[in-house]
C-alpha cells in the first residue's frame, strides 16, 4: 500500500490537497491562524519588551505554528512529512500551554516575572519531550494499514497530556491565589478577564485532543474535533476586552479596535463560505460570543474616550483659570505692597520725630501702626515671593558664605521675640568652623533659617526650641520644638501651596501659608532636602534642612 | 503593571530552553526528514497496543486499594 494505491492527492504549498475532504478543515484552521498572528504581531509591535506581551505572542505564534502544522497533516500524502510535522506539533503545543502559564504568573506577581523555583518547574516539563520527541516513545510509527495517513502515537502523548492538565490546574490555582492577595480592584479583574480567556482557550483544545480519541473509538462525526481551535477567537476576544479596559499589553486603542473589528468580519464571512450545518453551528456561537464582547468593549472605549475628553476640557480650564487667579494675586499683592510701603515710611517719620514733636499718647499708636504695616509688608511679601517661585522669575545670587554664622545671626535676631513668649533657644553647632555653603545667603537666611525659627516660636505655646547644626556627608539644620505637633492629616499639607494645618490657624491666626512653601523651593533650588518630623498632635514637631556640601 | 526586567538566572534558563527546543526540532527533522528513521506499518496486527499511562495509574492504585 502506497501514496499511488491510495489515492493520495499531491499536496501543494504542504497544505492545499484534495487530502482534504472537507472544506470546514480550512475554515477551522485558517481562521484561528489568521487571528493568532494578527493578535502576536499586534502585541508585540506594541511593547516588545514587556513579559505579558511577550507571553502572549509565545501562546499566539506557538498557535499558528500548532494549526499550521496540523494543517499540513491533513493535505500530505507524504508519510516521512507526517511523522515530521506529528512529532514537531508536540513540543509547539506543551509551548502554548507553558507560556499561557507564564502570562498568567506574571499578571498574578505584580507584572514581575515568576520566581526561579516556578520557571524551574515550568522548562523541567519539557525535558522528557525535549529527549524523546524524535523517538518511538512519541510516535510508534506510520500507520499504511488503512490509507488513513496517520501516525501512531507513543507513550509521549500521554504524558503531554498530563502535563497539559497540570499547567491548566496549576493557572486555576496561582488565580484564585492572587485575586485574593490582589490589592488593586483593576489588577484583580484584569487577570480574572485573562485567566478565564486562557483557560477557556487551553479547555477548549485540551478538550479537542479528547474529542480526537472519541472520534476515532466512537466512531464519531469527524467534524467534531474542529470545535478545539475556536478557543483561540474566545481568547482574542478576552484578550482585546482586558488591554483596552486595563491597558494590559500596551495596545493603542484603535490596534484593539481593529482587532475585533477583524475578528468579527472573519467569523461573520465564514457564514457564506460554504452550506455546512456544522461549520455554521461553529461560527454562529463564536460569532455571537464575539458581539457580545465586542458590544462591551466598543461601549467602555467609547465611555473612556469620553471620560477622557472631559477631563482634558476640564484640565485646560483649571489652567486658565488658575493663570487669571495668579495674575490677579500678584497684582493685588504689588499694589498692596505699594501703599503698605508708603505708610510705612509715614509712620516710621513721625515715630523718629521727622514731622516735629508728638505727644507721648500719639507716638505710641504710631509704633504699633508701624508694627501693624510691618507684619502687613512682610505677609504681601512673602504671597508675592510665593508667586515669584512659582512663575520661576526669581534669580538666585549664588555664592559661598558661613552657615554657621547665619544661623548664630538669625537666632540672635530672634531671640527676644521668644524670650517675650517665655520660650528657650538652645543652639548646638557641630564645631567652630565655618560650614560653608554655596547659596544665595539673604534667602537661605530670610525665608529658610528665620521662618523655620520664627514658625517653631509661634506653635510653641510654652517650652524650649533647639536648633542644631552639624556637618558630616551634608549639611544638617534642625529645628525642633515642643509645641503643638503636626497630625499626620497637616503633614500631607505642609510644604504645600497655601497649605494650612487644621488647627495651625488657631495658633495662628495671620499664617498666610506660603512661608514652608517658599522655604521647601529655596532648599530645592539649593539641592538639598527639607521634611518635618511630628510623633502628632500636642507632641511637638522637628524640621531638618540637609545641603549637599 | 508592565515590567520588563528578567533575573540573569531566569534569562539563562529561558534561553537555554530555547537552544534545547530548536536541537529538538533538528533531531526531529533530521530523523524523520533526512534519516526517515521510523516504522512503517503495513500490516494491522503488528501495531501494537499503546501504552495507556491513564488505565495503568488506575489500575495501580486499584492494586493498592485492594491491599
Amino acid at each position: 500500500m502506497d501514496a499511488v494505491s491510495c489515492g493520495w492527492d499531491a499536496a501543494r504549498f504542504l497544505i492545499f490537497s484534495d487530502n482534504v475532504f472537507a472544506s470546514l478543515v480550512y475554515y477551522s484552521h485558517l481562521g484561528p491562524l489568521i487571528v493568532a498572528l494578527l493578535i502576536g504581531i499586534a502585541v508585540i509591535v506594541n511593547n516588545p519588551r514587556a513579559l505579558v506581551n511577550r507571553a502572549l505572542f509565545t501562546i499566539t505564534i506557538s498557535f499558528a505554528v500548532w494549526v499550521y502544522f496540523d494543517l499540513i497533516l491533513w493535505a500530505t500524502e507524504k508519510p516521512e512529512y507526517t511523522m515530521f510535522f506529528w512529532s514537531a506539533i508536540v513540543p509547539f503545543e506543551l509551548l502554548i500551554y507553558a507560556a499561557s502559564w507564564y502570562l498568567i504568573a506574571v499578571l498574578a506577581n505584580h507584572g514581575k516575572e515568576p520566581s526561579l523555583r516556578e520557571l524551574l518547574i515550568a522548562g523541567a516539563t519539557f525535558v522528557p519531550v525535549f529527549l524523546f520527541a524524535h523517538t518511538s516513545y512519541n510516535l510508534l510509527g506510520y500507520d499504511l494499514t488503512n490509507c488513513d495517513r496517520a501516525a501512531v502515537e507513543g507513550p509521549l502523548i500521554q504524558y503531554l497530556y498530563l502535563i497539559e492538565i497540570f499547567f491548566v490546574i496549576w493557572i486555576i490555582t496561582m488565580t484564585v491565589r492572587a485575586y485574593r492577595h490582589l490589592s488593586d480592584v483593576g489588577d484583580r479583574r484584569q487577570l480574572l478577564i485573562i485567566s478565564t480567556g486562557v483557560v477557556l482557550f487551553l479547555l477548549a483544545f485540551s478538550i479537542g485532543n479528547v474529542l480526537v480519541v472519541a472520534v476515532y473509538s466512537f466512531d464519531l462525526d469527524w467534524s467534531y474535533e474542529q470545535y478545539r481551535l475556536f478557543g483561540m477567537p474566545v481568547l482574542v476576544a478576552f484578550i482585546t476586552y482586558s488591554a483596552i479596559r486595563f491597558r494590559t499589553f500596551d495596545l493603542k486603542v484603535f490596534t484593539a479596535q481593529a482587532l475585533v473589528i477583524a475578528v468579527s468580519i472573519l467569523i461573520f464571512s465564514l457564514f457564506f463560505i460554504r452550506t455546512i450545518q456544522n461549520v455554521r453551528v461553529i461560527t454562529g456561537i463564536t460569532f455571537a460570543l464575539v458581539c457580545i464582547l465586542g458590544y462591551i468593549l466598543i461601549r467602555n472605549v467609547r465611555k473612556e474616550i469620553e471620560q477622557r475628553k472631559l477631563i482634558q476640557r476640564q484640565e485646560e480650564e483649571l489652567e486658565v483659570v488658575n493663570k487669571q487667579q495668579e495674575n490677579l494675586l500678584h497684582f493685588i499683592s504689588h499694589e498692596i505692597k505699594g501703599y503698605l510701603t508708603k505708610s510705612e515710611a509715614g509712620f516710621a517719620g513721625i515715630v523718629e520725630g521727622d514731622y516735629g514733636t508728638i505727644s507721648e499718647q500719639l507716638t505710641g499708636m504710631a509704633k504699633g501702626a508701624l508694627a501693624d504695616v510691618r507684619k502687613g509688608v512682610r505677609m504681601v511679601m512673602e504671597i508675592l515671593d510665593a508667586s515669584n517661585l512659582k512663575k520661576g522669575t526669581v534669580g538666585y545670587k549664588m555664592q559661598p558664605f558661613d552657615l554657621r554664622a547665619a544661623v548664630i545671626d538669625t537666632v540672635a535676631h530672634l531671640k527676644p521675640t521668644a524670650e517675650e513668649k517665655h520660650i528657650g533657644i538652645k543652639t548646638t553647632i557641630d564645631t567652630k568652623a565655618a560650614f560653608i555653603l554655596n547659596g544665595d545667603e539673604e534667602k537661605i537666611r530670610q525665608h529658610v533659617l528665620r521662618n523655620l525659627i520664627d514658625n517653631a516660636i509661634r506653635y510653641t505655646p510654652s517650652g524650649d526650641i533647639e536648633v542644631t547644626l552639624t556637618d558630616g556627608d551634608k549639611l544638617r539644620f534642625s529645628v525642633k520644638d515642643s509645641g503643638v505637633g503636626i497630625t499626620p492629616e497637616d503633614m500631607k499639607m505642609l510644604f504645600t501651596e497655601g497649605g494650612h494645618g487644621k488647627d495651625s490657624m488657631k495658633v495662628n491666626v495671620h499664617s498666610t501659608g506660603y512661608g514652608l512653601f517658599i522655604a521647601k523651593q529655596i532648599v530645592e533650588a539649593h539641592k538639598g532636602k527639607i521634611w518635618a518630623e511630628s510623633e502628632g498632635e500636642g507632641k511637638g514637631s522637628r524640621f531638618v534642612i540637609e545641603f549637599p556640601v | 503593571m508592565h515590567h520588563n526586567k528578567i533575573g540573569i538566572t531566569s534569562r539563562l534558563l529561558i534561553e537555554f530552553l530555547s537552544l534545547a527546543f530548536l536541537v529538538c526540532l533538528g533531531f526531529i527533522a533530521y530523523t524523520m526528514l533526512v534519516e526517515k528513521d521510523f516504522v512503517v506499518f503495513t500490516d494491522p496486527e503488528t501495531i501494537p497496543e499503546p501504552i495507556d499511562f491513564f488505565a495503568n495509574i488506575s489500575q495501580t492504585l486499584k492494586e493498592l486499594w485492594m491491599q
